[in-house]
């Protein structure tokens, strides 16, 4: 009892003197309401967690690696025989070394990979749920634009990541890469030297490293302090409800019940961060990542070339025939400025996805096409599509999308209006009700069907 | 306090010191003078002093983006023409046609998957390899009327006619070899009328006629692949003087001859690999 008091009393002073000379209790996000405390709320935070898992992964495995395309026949750290025909470069050399003789490094490297998927499928379910449930409407617009490009940014830190360890099979998924963009009019020229630099293999792995180390990961840290800044600025977005007007406010008790940041917030992050790590390490140690062959290597064929499974729709894209560069690059891009700006084509108020049929359905639209043609490139990677099967295995995508959620529609505005009509025979006593006021008063959607 | 400076033939107003007319002058008294000798008009200097910082401002801006712009587009490396490059075996002997077409008939006929070998050699940058490709008689069988097999291709150098090099770089989106490979008769079951015998890509299944300049049996590639001009001195050592008027750009390069550094005019390692495994899609 004495100790506890004498304790208490030390760790008073010493967190006293710091926080005189700190403010350090003003750098808490701050506190959140209570039912916010579900993983559903929380999807952006276990993304921040992934981004700092790799941040200090990746910090690790620059220790070793080695940026360089260069051969040395006469040491071979990779333990490649002397005088091979094709020596490996250094890049995949230094790759070799950190899997099959840094202590741990075959595990850490793993994480890194496995972290970066994880990191990009968090982000897409954020993504999503944000767009289902209406999270980029007035006021948290900025919030949605700075997340989209934030996903720019992330695909980006994929793309350069892939080539570093210099295997054949990322060195011509990096090369189709390119040469997409290359092969646009005006564009390609244009940009060619700011991505290859003067050409050689060398200039083109210093500028992948460059970003992927540096470059990129600064912009990420950047955008991810605005988002999380706006984010504090607007607090955490109510749920959402079929107020026919606007968001559900929140009630009295849940705005009064906040959470503070310090411990309960900073420990219910900790637990599902931990619990990320321990999969990610569990999974890393179960499946370590094998090393494909490196870049030069005449004699082992690369097999399929592919890209990581994030860009493999693009990737099956550019299989359908009749598909160009421009095309390509153009759908990319086009579905990019539709996310960026959605929060300014989606102009109604309501939140509730069963109220905005219309973008549920593009929205849904989008996720299954990204699935299909996932699925499509990872089973016939580099099988060419005729233009009629493409759209007799796409189309119905949208159509069945379409009819579904047109059907579901219909069926909520007639179960609305029904219910409408029995609150107005209850309140008119014994005034039977010819019909709905009027269709506009009627309609969910308040006079916007 | 009556001294005052000493103020000599820089006096405003005639003799006498005019520090002491102002220092008992009312407050405001020098504004006035100033204003008396014309008005400022502080809209029209604030708009000046904009101006001038917006164009320092931009001056410097613009300097630093216009830099930063030239700093990462470094000199592109390359080569000013085609160089006249002898090719060399990888122990070191020059290739010649005896060498390459001597071998042929049998080289080509008895293709066993696991043991025939490409050649492969750099040209005309250290990053665009080609292939060298014996394709006499590429079906295997004896030329006849009937069967011409693949003898005096276009470009084709030899006593047939039938030793070509094609850039081994995709014209689709730029897979090199041995993601692009070459695939002797009876590697692939795929055949194109009687054409066993073909380029392939797997990277998108581009498929490319080695009898027919590289032109494009399948897509998605529209273009054919680039040819290397071919030569012959009069002992048979095999160099190689440039790429084909038709020819365009190695994929990956917007010009053939810039993106690396050239492979120099003496010689060039013409490397081997074994023949990769159909990977054609049945």
């Amino acid at each position: 009892m004495e100790f506890g008091r004498w304790y208490n009393r030390n760790l008073n002073r010493i967190w006293g003197f710091i926080e005189d000379r700190t403010s350090m209790r003003r750098w808490a996000v701050r506190p959140q309401p209570e039912f916010s405390f579900k993983p559903s709320y929380w999807t952006g935070a276990f993304v921040a967690i992934a981004f700092l898992y790799q941040a200090v992964s990746g910090a690790l495995l620059l220790l070793y690696y080695q940026p360089s395309t260069a051969t040395n026949a006469t040491y071979t750290p990779c333990g490649q025989p002397i005088g091979t025909l094709s020596p490996a470069p250094a890049a995949w050399c230094s790759t070799y070394y950190i899997i099959h003789s840094v202590p741990m490094g075959s595990l850490l490297l793993s994480t890194h990979l496995y972290g970066a998927y994880a990191m990009i499928f968090l982000m897409v379910v954020h993504l999503f749920r944000g767009y289902y449930l209406g999270a980029y409407k007035a006021p948290r617009e900025f919030s949605w634009m700075v997340g989209t490009l934030l996903l720019v940014l992330t695909l980006g830190m994929g793309f350069t990541g892939y080539l570093l360890p210099y295997t054949q099979l990322s060195y011509n998924a990096t090369n189709v890469g390119l040469v997409l963009a290359l092969r646009l009019p005006t564009l390609g020229p244009l940009l060619g030297p700011f991505l290859l630099g003067d050409g050689t293999s060398q200039s083109l792995l210093s500028r992948m490293f460059a970003a992927h180390v540096l470059l990129l990961p600064l912009g990420i840290a950047a955008l991810l302090y605005a988002h999380i800044a706006l984010f504090e600025s607007h607090g955490i977005a109510p749920p959402t409800s079929s107020d026919p007007l606007q968001r559900r406010r929140f009630t009295d008790r849940e705005g009064k019940s906040h959470v503070p940041f310090m411990p309960h917030i900073l420990l219910y992050l900790a637990k599902w961060g931990l619990l990320y790590l321990g999969i990610l390490f569990g999974m890393a140690a179960l499946w370590p990542w094998n090393l494909p062959t490196y870049v030069g290597n005449l004699s082992v064929s690369p097999g399929v070339t592919e890209p990581d499974w994030y860009f493999l729709w693009l990737f099956k894209l550019v299989d359908f025939q009749g598909v160009t560069p421009v095309i390509a690059v153009g759908a990319a891009t086009a579905i990019l400025l539709f996310l960026l700006f959605v929060p300014f084509l989606d102009r109604s108020k309501r939140t509730h996805p069963r109220d905005r049929p219309v973008f549920v359905w593009i929205g849904t639209s989008l996720l299954s096409f990204f699935i299909v043609m996932t699925v499509w490139g990872g089973e016939t990677p580099g099988v060419e599509i005729a233009p009629a099967l493409a759209v007799q295995t796409l189309a119905p995508i949208f159509l069945v999308n379409a009819v579904a959620i047109g059907l579901f529609h219909r069926r909520y505005i007639r179960t609305y209006r029904r219910r409408l009509a029995a609150r107005d025979l209850a309140s008119s006593g014994s005034r039977v009700p010819v019909a709905p006021r009027s269709p506009s008063s009627t309609h969910p959607r308040g006079g916007r069907p | 306090m009556n001294g005052g400076l000493p103020c000599g033939t820089s006096c405003p107003r005639g003799g006498g010191s005019g520090f002491e007319d102002l220092r008992s002058a009312p407050v405001g008294y020098v504004r006035r003078v100033a204003a008396v000798e014309g008005e400022v008009d502080e809209t029209r200097r604030n708009l000046l002093k904009l101006a001038a910082i917006a164009g320092l401002l931009g001056v410097g801006v613009g300097g630093a983006v216009g830099g930063a712009l030239q700093y990462v587009r470094p000199p592109v490396v390359g080569i000013s023409s085609y160089p006249r490059t002898q090719l060399f075996d990888v122990d070191g002997s020059p290739l010649t046609l005896a060498k390459v077409g001597g071998v042929s008939p049998t080289y080509m006929g008895e293709y066993s998957v696991a043991t025939a070998d490409l050649y492969l050699f750099n040209y005309p940058l250290q990053n665009e390899p080609n292939f060298l490709l014996n394709l006499y008689p590429a079906n295997g069988l004896a030329p006849s009327p009937s069967n011409p097999g693949a003898t005096n291709v276009p470009g084709g150098i030899g006593d047939h006619g039938s030793i070509v090099a094609y850039s081994a770089i995709c014209q689709h989106l730029g897979c090199p070899a041995p993601a692009l490979s070459f695939y002797p008769p009876g590697t692939c079951p795929k055949t194109f009328g009687s054409l066993s015998f073909y380029i392939h890509c797997s990277c998108h299944g581009s498929t490319y006629d080695v009898t027919n300049a590289a032109s494009n049996l399948t897509g998605p590639a529209v273009l054919p692949l680039p040819q290397v001009v071919l030569e012959a001195d009069a002992s048979g050592n095999i160099y190689a003087t440039g790429m084909t008027p038709s020819s365009p750009p190695v994929n990956g390069h917007l010009n053939t001859l810039q993106g690396d550094y050239g492979v120099g005019s003496t010689s060039q390692l013409a490397g081997e690999s074994p023949v990769i495994l159909c990977d054609f899609p049945t």
